[in-house]
């Protein structure tokens, strides 16, 4: 289950049989906002114009971070970026590399009162944490937001009656369950079957 | 297949910044396994990492029915799909029979799935330098 770059490239490897089906598609970025002291912080826009810090997915994790600075870039402008990078918190205790272990673990510790991740992580993780945890959405940038396929293998399954069994549960299920955990209404229009 | 490693560990990095407190949050847990990661053999389940880094769910020993590498982003929707509502749908339906014991999911960054699956399913770190570097088990494909 990857996006259609990494799957692509998988294909080309000769491992994934194809380039995958589309089952999500999510929202972009949100805002995780600690209680207590960003409490001004209602949108991109207000966060931007504060001083706050912040931390986001790592150069490492190179694909999330791009789409999280190409839509800060088209949405607040590349210089206003520029200037908020400058008030990101990079390397701190307990740092792996993974953002959806990362950010959470950063904004609750005190390491960065804001973090930038997937809006449906951000709300996730507000929803568990509510006491210490806000979740701010970041509307206009859904339409950044990117789809995630599934593909088997090219090498057989040990069970490929499963694997079939699990990739119709998924199809089948997915439009209102990924919806329903704050990812895109796609509709059946926008999928597509591109094994 | 391959069988994989007896070991999981969080490597440290020698810049000027601590490890972190391992235990320091509860992560939600789901499946039937209380500790979340399940690696059937050689893992300390006492050392704190199980509630670090719960993205390896299932066996690693070669075992599994079902295997899926995924990007991680959508775990919170994924994991409770697959390892509570599948395998209740197959008991229901009789199309399929798995628990999710049966079942291993990898829910890394979507750059560490594509190097651990070039490289026949060893997922350690291809690059060992900060922030921190991670090394997870070899994992069986298919």
């Amino acid at each position: 289950m990857l996006g259609a770059g990494p799957m692509d490239r998988l294909r080309e490897a000769g491992i994934a049989s194809g380039p995958g089906e589309v089952f999500a598609r999510h929202k972009g970025l949100g805002l995780l906002v600690r209680r207590g002291v960003g409490d001004e912080i209602d949108s991109l826009e207000t966060f931007a114009a504060s001083d706050l810090q912040y931390v986001m997915a790592t150069p490492r994790e190179r694909g999330a971070r791009a789409q999280y600075l190409k839509t800060l870039k088209s949405l607040i402008g590349r210089a206003r970026t520029e200037r908020l990078q400058a008030r990101e918190v990079s390397d701190f205790p307990g740092r792996i590399a993974i953002q959806h272990r990362d950010i959470p673990h950063a904004v609750m510790n005190d390491i960065a009162p804001v973090g930038i991740v997937f809006t449906h992580l951000a709300a996730f993780y507000a929803d568990r944490w509510p006491e210490r945890l806000r979740h701010v959405a970041v509307p206009e940038a859904e339409s950044f937001g990117t789809e995630i396929r599934i593909s088997k293998t090219v090498r057989p399954a040990a069970n490929p009656s499963l694997v079939e069994a699990f990739n119709d549960f998924l199809m089948l299920n997915s439009p209102v369950v990924y919806p329903a955990a704050g990812f895109s209404d796609m509709g059946d229009g926008q999928r597509d079957r591109g094994d | 297949m391959a069988v994989g490693m007896a070991s999981f560990a969080l490597a440290s990095c020698t810049t000027s910044y601590d490890r972190a407190t391992p235990g320091s949050l509860s992560w939600p847990a789901y499946g039937p396994d209380t500790g979340v990661l399940r690696v059937d053999a050689g893992l300390d389940r006492n050392d704190g990492l199980t509630n670090a880094v719960p993205d390896i769910v299932g066996p690693v020993d070669g075992s599994a029915a079902l295997t899926i590498f995924t990007e991680g982003n959508h775990y919170p929707v994924l994991l409770p799909l697959l390892l509570e509502a599948f395998p209740a749908h197959c008991a229901d339906t009789g199309l399929c029979d798995v628990t999710a014991e049966d079942i291993l999911v990898v829910t890394l960054p979507q750059v560490m799935i594509v190097a651990g699956l070039e490289r026949g399913g060893a997922f350690a770190s291809a690059t060992p330098s900060c922030p921190s570097v991670l090394t997870v088990p070899s994992i069986p494909i298919c």
